[in-house]
């Protein structure tokens, strides 16, 4: 005890400039670790988004890059003459305006559905009460246990034994609905109080009109990430259009692109062109609803 | 009286008809498929994909038996694990290095959450030029003059990474709800008591990502099972069957070879694997998660 | 265990927010020093500048005799107990207690000791193989503290580490942290809100306020001797009545005025107010509930004064009168809130056998010893007693 206070005697006894000094010196050392530690993990982050990043920016590069200059063992990583003549090129060689338009209807359509039909039978099971409730929600789940391709083959049959192949509603019907889509809802909805549809039923407020009204509305954190996962998936399909999908006029972009991936070398830089294209969309609608996507579904879903 | 009759009837009703819509699609793009599925499997079919021939389990037995069909096994045992690390440690990565707030945080956020906007075959697409070997840019930058999609060493490993990439996007977001969801106090408290940066992530940030770690792990795992549009794209299987993935397989088996039969039994054998691995992992869950 | 001195410390944030102003405080070897004071009066901040979660944007720490401003948290050998008590969710107790230590590469069995005495002392042997999620409040408490403990640091912070239990359960751990600061000897600085815990627990209190060091005192010295009205209202429970009067003198009396009543000085008191000029002035009088008597006990009151005052001959005042509006009974006591003439809100502690009943009018007699004033407009106590040991030195 005795030798503390000698210590801080000691301490105070230092001269003020000497204490201003190691103070000085002190502030400049730790403002130095902090910069350092900060800059670091910048440049950790810079290192890791290029890397992330680079098929993203060397398609960019590549679309813009007349075909003469992609061949060449030189690196070659920016266009020295960029040029819009790819994409002029492939909305030329295939029915892209097409396939985006396909995609853009076919993507809307399960999206639009899938709100709705999940909402419905969100809303069924958790606020109304029926007969072998818990053994269809149960059923619903069991659904994500089956995985596509579990299914593919006799879908395939049963869609061309209807004689639906090539068609819209071949793309958009069997997509009409999502367990996990039901999954979301339901669990928004449980975390509202029954008193709320009590009261709207007291008020004289319909099921649907509840549904449309007061639950929506309400839940639009949840609708919001839905549509967005849901259209980007939906965008993104491959195996089932590829499947079921044989004309120009109904083929979906991601089908439609690889038309223009001939073993024609010349075609390369189209390609990009083309692929680039189609990619924006999606990731457009990703970066605006990126936000609404991890709000609503990591928000809730991970606690549990 | 008949107006109450059918107020009755709705009431009863009602419910199941908020639910129809669902149950409709999923009886007939699911359930009756799955059944029928594991009907085919037992039939040798023609080239309708009617099945015309009960084989009992001749079909699984011929895949038993069939050299390509454990390779297939093989080939998609190891792309699920290349996968399945890659992809959890690039998202797990890039999540650590976006948890602590600097300028430009929600640039690099949206950078390393991208992939997932992005169809598999488009992205086969661009790493078809990446990898290609004399233009492609992963060649220039590395100093090297490798085939990569024609080699059968590496086309498994490329086309694995590529999945790896397009499925770390949403792990990216599962890690970083994971880190936002552990208590920051417990990190000031682990500063106080003298733990260094390295000791708080081993001690506190791992165990602390264990519960959406062990989710994320039986997410990726299902899905890289059902990786196609890449194999489609970029390797159709080959060189020599060497990317020659199960849902590859199953897809050529049924629409090449027209053996529906054939390809129904493989889509059973891969449904039983998968729901085999998720209920290990289940069980392993209940003994290992921490809290 | 360690001194902490502190010199001119102060935190600002960037948005010009400045949260602990010019904050000076020397703090002996094995001192229990609360901080305390409203919500958002920089006591937290204080505390986190001491354990290095924070930055210090001015001034010096010093802890035995080294600077360390800029010391990492780990550099400083503290440990702090938090107010939600940030226990590692997925470790066993065992290993929360023992986190401290491995991570220092302890040897294993010092480890083991001391967690296990600790655990002892605190009475946590049982639990030490659960997780955090199947404790109780008050255990989780326990093990935050026993976590502390272990380290045997140069201090033990702790920021209202009693604030998430019952009433039961804080009184009762209250108790025990009095008897492991006996048992260690620990220097601890403690940060609060609640006033109870710091008279009980301190050996000196540190009352802040916006920012700033309003007093730092013992106990007993805050209760008696406030600095300013701040330090006297916040102190006490219930709080110091405040009536607003004017002060007049007769015959080098002073009495102070308000609505149609009067309380008449002592001498001593007089002579000062005199002195300073505050005659004709606004002044503002304190006197505590528990120095206000009714009529009817004012016999058992007076007869208590005599025994203490030492200006026995002196009587208590004028009587003022007061209307009941609350009559709370506590048991050992009743308090009566009611209300003056002029409107001022007052409260009453009497014994139980106080006849008042809502509605009624009483005098009340006011212990004119126990009477502070305080300037109104600076609300700075004007018979406050400086003391040779003042540290309130405050520059503003």
């Amino acid at each position: 005890m005795n030798d503390t206070i000698a210590v801080d005697n000691r301490a105070l006894k230092k001269s003020q400039a000497e204490i201003l000094r190691m103070q000085q010196e002190a502030n400049r050392k730790a403002l130095m670790r902090r910069r350092v530690q900060k800059g670091t993990l910048i440049v950790l982050n810079t290192v890791m988004a290029f890397v992330m990043l680079l098929p993203l920016l060397y398609a960019v590069s590549i679309a813009f890059m007349p075909s003469s200059e992609l061949f060449t063992t030189e690196m070659n990583l920016l266009p020295q003459q960029p040029t819009l003549e790819n994409f002029v090129q492939a909305l030329v060689k295939v029915p892209l305006a097409r396939f985006v338009l396909n995609s853009f209807l076919v993507a809307g359509c399960i999206t639009f559905g899938q709100i709705i039909s999940c909402s419905l039978a969100a809303f069924s099971f958790s606020f109304l009460d029926f007969k072998g409730k818990n053994i269809i929600f149960m059923l619903v789940m069991a659904t994500m246990m089956i995985p596509g391709e579990a299914t593919i083959i006799s879908n395939y049959l049963t869609v061309s034994k209807l004689g639906w192949l090539d068609s819209y509603h071949v793309l958009i019907i069997p997509y009409l609905t999502s367990a996990m889509g039901i999954f979301l809802f339901r669990q928004f909805y449980m975390s509202f109080p029954v008193s709320l549809f009590e009261s709207a039923k007291i008020d004289g407020c319909s099921n649907l009109r509840f549904i449309f009204k007061i639950l929506l509305p309400l839940t639009k954190s949840a609708i919001g990430a839905m549509a967005v996962y849901t259209f980007i998936n939906a965008w993104n399909m491959y195996m089932w259009p590829l499947l079921v999908t044989g004309s120009n006029e109904m083929r979906t972009v991601q089908i439609g692109i690889s038309m223009l991936d001939s073993v024609d070398s010349q075609s390369i830089t189209l390609m990009i062109a083309g692929v680039v294209m189609i990619i924006l969309p999606s990731i457009s609608i990703f970066i605006v609803g990126q936000k609404q996507l991890i709000r609503g579904m990591f928000s809730g879903a991970v606690k549990g | 009286m008949k107006t109450s009759g059918f107020h009755n009837f709705l009431k009863k009703t009602g419910p199941y008809a908020y639910v129809l819509p669902s149950m409709a699609v999923f009886m007939v793009f699911l359930f009756y498929p799955f059944f029928k599925t594991i009907y085919l499997s037992l039939y040798k079919t023609n080239k309708m994909g009617e099945a015309k021939l009960f084989y009992g389990l001749g079909n699984y037995r011929d895949l038993l038996t069939s050299e390509s069909f454990y390779n297939s096994i093989f080939v998609t045992f190891v792309f699920v694990l290349i996968v399945v690390a890659g992809s959890m440690l690039i998202g797990l990565i890039a999540a650590v290095l976006c948890n602590k707030a600097f300028p430009g945080i929600r640039f690099f956020s949206t950078a390393y959450a991208l992939p997932m906007a992005i169809a598999s075959s488009s992205a086969a697409m661009i790493f078809k030029i990446m990898l290609h070997p004399s233009i492609g840019i992963v060649n220039k930058l590395l100093g090297l003059n490798i085939n990569w999609i024609s080699d059968p060493k590496y086309a498994l490993v490329c086309v694995a990474l590529l999945t790896a990439w397009l499925n770390s996007g949403i792990n990216f977001l599962y890690f970083s709800a994971g880190l936002s969801n552990i208590d920051e106090s417990i990190y000031e408290r682990a500063s106080v008591d003298g733990a260094n940066g390295i000791q708080k992530f081993w001690n506190l940030t791992l165990p602390g990502l264990s519960p959406i770690m062990f989710y994320t792990l039986v997410v990726n795992i299902i899905q890289a099972f059902q990786a196609f549009g890449q194999v489609k794209v970029l390797t159709q299987g080959g060189p020599g069957e060497s990317t020659n993935l199960i849902v590859y397989s199953i897809y050529r088996d049924a629409f090449f070879n027209y053996r529906f039969g054939s390809a129904a039994a493989q889509s059973v054998l891969l449904f039983a694997m998968i729901m085999v691995l998720t209920l290990i992992m289940f069980r392993i869950e209940k003994k290992g998660v921490s809290y | 265990m360690a001194s902490l001195m502190l010199r001119n410390v102060c935190k600002s944030y960037p948005n010009g927010f400045h949260a602990v102003k010019d904050f000076n405080l020397e703090i002996q070897d094995g001192e229990f020093i609360i901080f305390v004071g409203p919500s958002g009066c920089g006591k937290s901040t204080t505390l986190r500048m001491i354990a290095g979660l924070e930055d210090i944007s001015s001034g010096e720490l010093w802890i035995d005799g080294q600077l360390v401003n800029f010391m990492e948290p780990r550099e400083r050998n503290l440990s702090m107990v938090f107010q939600n008590y940030a226990l590692y969710p997925h470790m066993s107790v065992y290993d929360n207690m023992a986190f401290g230590l491995k991570v220092r590469k302890m040897d294993k069995k010092e480890i083991d000791r001391r967690v296990r005495e600790a655990a002892e002392i605190l009475e946590i042997s049982h639990l030490l193989d659960r997780k955090p999620g199947a404790l109780s409040g008050g255990q989780k408490q326990r093990v935050a503290i026993g976590s502390v403990i272990v380290r045997q640091p140069k201090a033990y912070l702790m920021d209202e580490p009693l604030s998430n239990l019952d009433a039961k359960l804080r009184t009762q751990m209250r108790v025990e942290l009095s008897k492991i600061h006996d048992r260690t000897k620990a220097t601890i600085i403690y940060v609060t809100h609640d006033q109870v815990e710091a008279m009980t627990l301190g050996s000196r209190i540190v009352v802040m306020k916006a920012g700033l060091i309003q007093q730092v005192a013992s106990p007993a010295e805050l209760y008696q001797n406030p600095v300013n009205r701040f330090v006297a209202g916040f102190i006490g429970s219930p709080a110091m009545n405040f009536i607003e009067t004017t002060a007049e003198v007769w015959n080098q009396t002073v009495f102070l005025l308000f609505g149609n009543q009067k309380v008449k000085l002592n001498v001593a008191v007089s002579k000062k107010l005199i002195e300073s000029g505050y005659v004709g002035k606004k002044v503002t009088l304190g006197i505590r509930p528990e120095d206000v008597y009714t009529a009817s006990n004012q016999d058992a009151g007076r007869n208590q004064n005599v025994g203490r005052n030492l200006d026995a001959g002196d009587d208590m005042g004028m009587d003022v009168k007061m209307q009941v509006q609350v009559r709370e009974m506590l048991g050992a006591e009743v308090l009566l809130h009611g209300v003056l003439d002029d409107g001022t809100q007052l409260s009453v502690k009497e014994k139980p056998d106080c006849e008042a009943r809502e509605g009624e009018t009483v005098t009340l007699y006011f212990d004119s010893s126990k009477i502070l004033l305080f300037d109104t407009e600076t609300e700075e106590n004007l018979l406050y007693i400086r003391s040779q040991f003042d540290e309130n030195i405050r520059i503003s």
